[in-house]
């Protein structure tokens, strides 16, 4: 790793502390304005006695001004303390810690599944040369893509659960036992990664398709190597760059969808918790969840590029010729 | 054969994927005996102390863990809880409790006047019901442990039906400390017939039998709250027979399940009434004859029949229809401002807002929460049957939050839909929605219309403990509400509790009150 290199990624790590400085600016004007009223939500429908709200108000120092309050919650998050959540009494960061594994169960198996399903089945699309089954897996894709989660997750318990009875409906395990069982993970899991699981086929047919009408493949192809053997040495690998931003930025997609699936499974993860503190104004909890989330995309953005540039030679290549290094 | 091979490791992959993120699983059933009942619960409780929340699902674990002084019954009558008798002096000032004895909080502290008097003088100022008790108490005074002796500043006769809602808070863990943030909070201890065992933050609640219960002790071991927080998933979770006990689920499915004979179902205790509230300040609606115009032109019945399929019924005074007690005959919203448009139209044409060319009057917002899609449905049926007279009407539907702020706290509104409860007594719940309100408050009455008649009616209807007087003084209010109309009582009804007739029995009586009967749940 030379100079430039460094500096490239300086570059980059420097721009992405700017854009975390961003979100929080933003996410904190925009739940400042945002109508809702933690101490309400905290009692309940019922009016809250004055008695009650002047307390409430000086415990969690509500009355100081925004921009005193900003500051104070930039100095805490560079320390890692994400503030402190009224309606579970507990800091933000330990919260969301508690979630999280919740969250990656369902979210990391998602990912691997969709990516994994997503290159073979849009590769059994590129290749086959049955209009047929390249149109029924492109409908199907479409399908898959646009469905709402939260459809096909209802749709899914009540055959699933309901009408068949094979698996559970609601929850992480069986009712009084702790962690994880497998079959309560399954419907979410399929709930998850049905839509991106579409979405990187639709993305790996048309890549896949422009490769394999590469020189390169006839090349390949004379040289006397299999049709698959071609897929994959040749095929696969080079459809594989603009798939490595694709799961990089699905990330983002998986979590986000992850808030409607767990909500719809009772699933207690990191997701349910964001609906829950948007429903009842905790904006602490929310700022905090959205910037785990905003600080995952952005260092997986970063870890997306790092590969990029290792898997593809001539990405390394270009940037070296661009400052009129020997290659 | 090189090829399969390949397709074998990736789907390995995949399939390990999904076992290793399962690997954690560890089903260990935790104690407890062999009956369990599972509640789902609407959403994750922030914490147990009913003292400083009135949240639904942190109300439904309370229920078990904590005990009030009183209870009711489904007759609405005063009986006996943690308080074994009460006696009241002649003007309702001053009321005598006699506790019952060998009660003990669940960590084996004696439950003692102490206690109540403590929650008198701490708890009820910032209780969010504590409002009505808070304005009139004085002071109590225990001359031994089990006889508390309260004094109020003036008469408050529904005195002892209002400690119906009150769950008493042991004094030795709260007594000194900060009661909102105490750390009991989350571990709470009671002397109801449950003890709190497990909370796991968005996931369920598990509380264990009380063996030491001062009452009768039902056949239910343990009790599991999950948090199922979409309401169409949660009557899938009741259907596929993971659950025992639901409530709060969408009307429609209600109907659907009602042909599995494993369900029934049972009316919640506390009756709820479903208002629309006229905003007094709107430039059309100032006028009280355009507002009872508007409410000739709802059509009720249909309400009734189609968003509530018949578990509502068109409100006939400002109390629900469930309170008859409180109903005088002669009052009757029902035929005082029955459905009928043409009515509605010429009592516009009066008020100055005749059709114009094309028809339209004037058009306004009905802003509703989107929270229940019953709301969406009302507030819907009302668009079109405003637009028969000419009253053109924009929905606006609002997520609780922006809802309690647009229409409590800025008043950006012209029509809105609340549903609120009446709790134990009219005087307790329903008056708020009418008498006037200076600081804004939410959930109380936002019309703007401050009416010394109506407030009096009010405060005279707690005022008094004959039952005769006080009848007199709802036929006052309900007079002065018709006069006015700044809110207008739609619906009245009671949620729907669905629960496994094929499992259980005595759930109508373990249902019948504000806190669950656990003592009549028998396995079948």
């Amino acid at each position: 790793m030379n100079v430039h290199w460094l500096r490239y990624y300086g570059r980059l790590i420097g721009s992405s502390v700017l854009l975390i400085f961003v979100v929080i600016l933003v996410m904190f004007l925009l739940l400042e304005i945002a109508p809702g009223d933690p101490i309400q939500s905290l009692v309940g429908q019922v009016p809250v006695t004055e008695e009650f709200r002047r307390q409430m108000t000086a415990t969690y120092g509500l009355d100081r001004p925004l921009f005193e309050r900003f500051v104070s919650y930039v100095a805490n998050v560079a320390t890692g303390n994400l503030g402190y959540s009224f309606a579970n009494r507990e800091p933000v960061t330990e919260l969301i810690l508690q979630r999280l594994g919740n969250t990656l169960v369902l979210t990391l198996p998602s990912l691997v599944i969709s990516s994994i399903g997503g290159i073979l089945l849009g590769t059994a699309a590129a290749r086959t040369r049955s209009k047929v089954k390249d149109g029924a897996i492109s409908f199907a894709a479409v399908a898959g893509f646009s469905i709402p989660s939260f459809w096909l997750a209802l749709l899914l318990i009540m055959l699933f659960a309901v009408s068949l009875g094979w698996l559970p409906a609601q929850g992480m395990a069986s009712y009084g036992s702790k962690g994880l069982s497998v079959p309560h993970l399954i419907l979410p899991l399929i709930a998850l990664a049905i839509p991106e699981l579409a979405f990187k086929a639709r993305i790996m047919r048309s890549t896949m398709i422009g490769v394999l009408g590469e020189d390169y493949i006839d090349t390949a192809r004379s040289k006397g190597l299999s049709s698959f053997e071609i897929l994959r040495r040749h095929g696969l690998l080079n459809s594989m760059l603009p798939m490595v931003s694709v799961i990089g930025y699905s990330l983002g997609f998986t979590l986000a969808g992850a808030v409607t699936v767990e909500k719809v499974f009772g699933w207690p993860g990191m997701g349910m918790l964001l609906y829950t503190s948007i429903q009842t104004g905790e904006n602490m909890v929310v700022m905090g969840i959205l910037l785990v989330v905003a600080i995952t995309v952005v260092i997986v953005n970063i870890l997306t590029d790092l590969v990029y540039g290792l898997v593809d030679p001539r990405i390394r290549a270009r940037s070296r010729m661009s400052r009129g290094v020997n290659v | 054969m090189k090829r399969t091979k390949w397709m074998l490791a990736a789907a390995a992959v995949a399939l390990s994927a999904i076992v290793v993120s399962g690997c954690s699983a560890s089903s260990e059933p935790s104690a407890g005996g062999d009956h369990v009942f599972v509640v789902a619960i609407p959403s994750n409780p922030p914490q147990f102390n009913l003292g400083v929340t009135n949240d639904g699902s942190a109300t439904f674990v309370g229920r078990s863990i904590f005990d009030p002084l009183v209870n009711l019954n489904t007759d609405y009558e005063v009986v006996p809880a943690l308080a074994e008798s009460w006696s009241a002096n002649a003007d309702s000032t001053e009321f005598t409790l006699n506790l019952r004895h060998g009660v003990k909080w669940h960590d084996g502290t004696d439950f003692t006047s102490a206690d109540v008097k403590f929650y008198f003088d701490e708890v009820i100022p910032i209780h969010p019901l504590g409002a009505p008790i808070a304005a009139v108490y004085d002071h109590t005074s225990t001359p031994d442990d089990f006889t508390v002796i309260v004094s109020l500043k003036s008469p408050f006769a529904p005195f002892i039906q209002a400690l119906a809602g009150h769950m008493m808070l042991p004094a030795h863990l709260y007594a000194g400390t900060d009661i909102a943030t105490n750390p009991a909070n989350l571990q709470p201890v009671g002397t109801g017939p449950y003890k709190f065992t497990s909370f796991t933050s968005g996931d369920s609640v598990i509380v264990d039998r009380n063996e030491d219960y001062w009452g009768e002790k039902g056949d239910v071991d343990e009790v599991v709250y999950r948090v199922m927080p979409d309401s169409n998933a949660r009557a899938l979770a009741f259907q596929s027979g993971e659950v025992d006990l639901a409530t709060m689920l969408p009307l429609n499915q209600v109907e659907t399940l009602k042909s599995d004979n494993r369900f029934a179902f049972d009316s919640a205790a506390m009756a709820e009434h479903l208002y629309g509230f006229f905003n007094t300040a709107s430039a059309t609606l100032q006028n009280a004859d355009v507002r009872k115009a508007l409410y000739h032109a709802i059509d009720r019945d249909e309400i009734a029949s189609k968003v509530f399929l018949g578990t509502g019924t068109p409100s006939v005074s400002p109390v629900p229809n469930q309170v008859t007690w409180a109903i005088d005959p002669a009052t009757d919203y029902t035929t005082e401002f029955d459905f009928d448009l043409d009515e509605a139209g010429r009592m516009l044409d009066a008020a100055g807002y005749p059709a114009g060319a094309d028809g339209t009057r004037f058009s306004m917002n009905v802003t509703y929460r989107t929270d229940n899609a019953s709301w969406a449905t009302t507030a819907d049926l009302i668009k079109t049957s405003f637009g028969k007279i000419g009253v053109n009407v924009n929905l606006v539907g609002q997520d609780t939050q922006v809802f309690a702020d647009t229409v409590y706290t800025q008043h950006d509104f012209d029509f809105a839909l609340q549903s609120l409860g009446a709790y134990a007594d009219p005087s307790l719940g329903v008056a708020r929605a009418f008498i006037c309100n200076p600081t804004n408050g939410s959930y109380r009455n936002p019309t703007g219309v401050c009416d010394p008649v109506i407030d009096g009616a009010f405060a005279a209807t707690a005022a008094v403990s004959d039952p005769a007087a006080r009848l007199a003084a709802f036929k006052t209010a309900a007079d002065a509400v018709a006069a006015d109309l700044g809110t207008a009582p739609l619906i009245s009804y009671n949620q729907i509790t669905a629960y496994r007739a094929d499992k259980w029995n005595g759930i109508d009586q373990f249902n019948s009150t504000d806190v669950w009967t656990w003592g009549a749940l028998r396995a079948k």
